[in-house]
């Protein structure tokens, strides 16, 4: 559900399961996650959001992330980007594994 | 798959149609029903002086009747539909033109789940391994679909396998030389009370029904939708491939009832699931009969 506080449009989720990572790190959530988003038009190009993860069974307290922007593109459209098992694991097979752990990666 | 017919007869709160009609009358007749009643008698008694006043003869006519011909159906086509029948009719193999050697060829190749071809254990619809079966396959499935119309576009949001689509309604032409996609591009133009959602710009990949029927990159598929009364909407379904049929495959309409209260669910196709369902449930149990054939 999301409502207006001046000019930040506030989303507030509830009601997730405990199944996918919240990060590429393996950092987990649970069925308690309260997540907010903050949403503000910085200006006409921009979009800020800043992500709120209150998760009582998995975080001892709340975890605040710094805000993010975004670039607004108005010539593109959003593309076909499905996840197919079968190309992932030919992908994993032919390039991911053969190539050992990623280059270059965060952390 | 899971079965999912109950939501055609329950709402998400577990109510009956019976106990949804009682809602309705209750909460929305009953307490908006006396100032309503009152409004459109005075609507209808200042039109009728109105149109004494301005020709003796005219009749009284109701507001609705006055902006707009009596046979002009909605184009406002938004909302949560659901197939009145879920047997998945709208593509009709019945009605199949013959196959071309290459389409036959993908034909035999296919190894369904259901119908008169099926073998257990066999089954290859790549929609086992989650793959999109994205249209002409989603405007069928016996669960809801939801409608959004903005200037320019309109979207779909379909329950099943949680997939949308963008239909463009900006008249804009169907690209040359789009690059193979599960759900192809999308045009859409208004033909009179008829919207008319061309797309090309196919995979051949996903099969196009349950019966292994298949599709290749030439796929011309054309949607013509009508919104017969309020609470109705009818599509039909052409699908033009030449390069697998040797005619275009014209289908019956289908229609779909307006479901206001109806909220799109979650409905994730997870691979491992997928599997835990065959393996626990659907290869021991041996073939499906084949559904409402």
């Amino acid at each position: 559900m999301g409502k207006w506080e001046g000019d930040t449009f506030v989303v507030d989720t509830i009601g997730f399961n405990d199944r996918p990572w919240v990060d590429s790190f393996g950092n987990p959530r649970s069925e308690q996650m309260h997540l907010t988003e903050r949403y503000r038009r910085l200006n006409r190009d921009t979009l800020e959001m800043q992500i709120i993860m209150d998760d009582p069974k998995a975080y001892t307290s709340t975890w605040i992330s710094a805000p993010r922007l975004f670039k607004f593109e108005p010539g593109w459209e959003i593309g076909e980007f499905f996840c197919v098992i079968d190309e992932e694991n030919a992908y994993a097979d032919q390039v991911r594994k053969p190539a050992g752990d990623a280059a270059g990666s965060p952390k | 798959m899971k079965s999912r017919t109950t939501i055609y007869e329950h709402d998400r709160r577990g109510r009956s149609p019976k106990a949804i009609r009682n809602f309705v009358w209750k909460n929305i007749l009953f307490r908006f029903a006396s100032p309503l009643i009152v409004l459109i008698a005075t609507l209808v008694f200042a039109l009728g002086t109105f149109a004494q006043a301005s020709n003796p003869s005219a009749s009284v006519q109701t507001p609705a009747a006055s902006s707009a011909p009596a046979t002009a159906l909605s184009r406002d086509l938004s909302g949560v539909w659901m197939p009145y029948s879920t047997h998945m009719d709208g593509i009709d193999e019945k009605l199949r033109p013959p196959l071309t050697p290459w389409g036959q060829a993908r034909f035999d190749a296919s190894a369904p789940l259901v119908g008169p071809r099926a073998v257990a254990g066999k089954e290859n619809n790549p929609a086992l391994h989650c793959e999109p079966e994205a249209v002409p396959k989603s405007l069928v499935l016996p669960n809801p679909f939801e409608i959004i119309q903005i200037p320019g576009r309109m979207f779909m949001f379909f329950e099943q396998y949680h997939l949308w689509r963008t239909i463009w309604a900006d008249g804009r032409p169907l690209p040359k030389d789009a690059d193979p996609s599960y759900l192809g591009y999308s045009v859409g133009k208004w033909e009179g009370d008829t919207f008319v959602v061309d797309t090309v710009g196919f995979n051949d990949k996903p099969w196009v029904d349950s019966y292994g029927n298949p599709r290749s990159e030439q796929m011309h598929l054309t949607e013509r939708y009508r919104r017969l009364d309020h609470d109705t909407l009818e599509m039909q379904i052409i699908m033009d491939d030449p390069k697998a049929y040797t005619k275009p495959w014209v289908n019956p309409p289908q229609r779909f009832k307006l479901e206001p209260g109806w909220e799109i669910a979650e409905f994730f196709c997870i691979a491992d699931e997928e599997n835990n369902y065959g393996d626990a449930v659907r290869k021991p149990a041996g073939v499906a009969p084949q559904p409402g054939k």
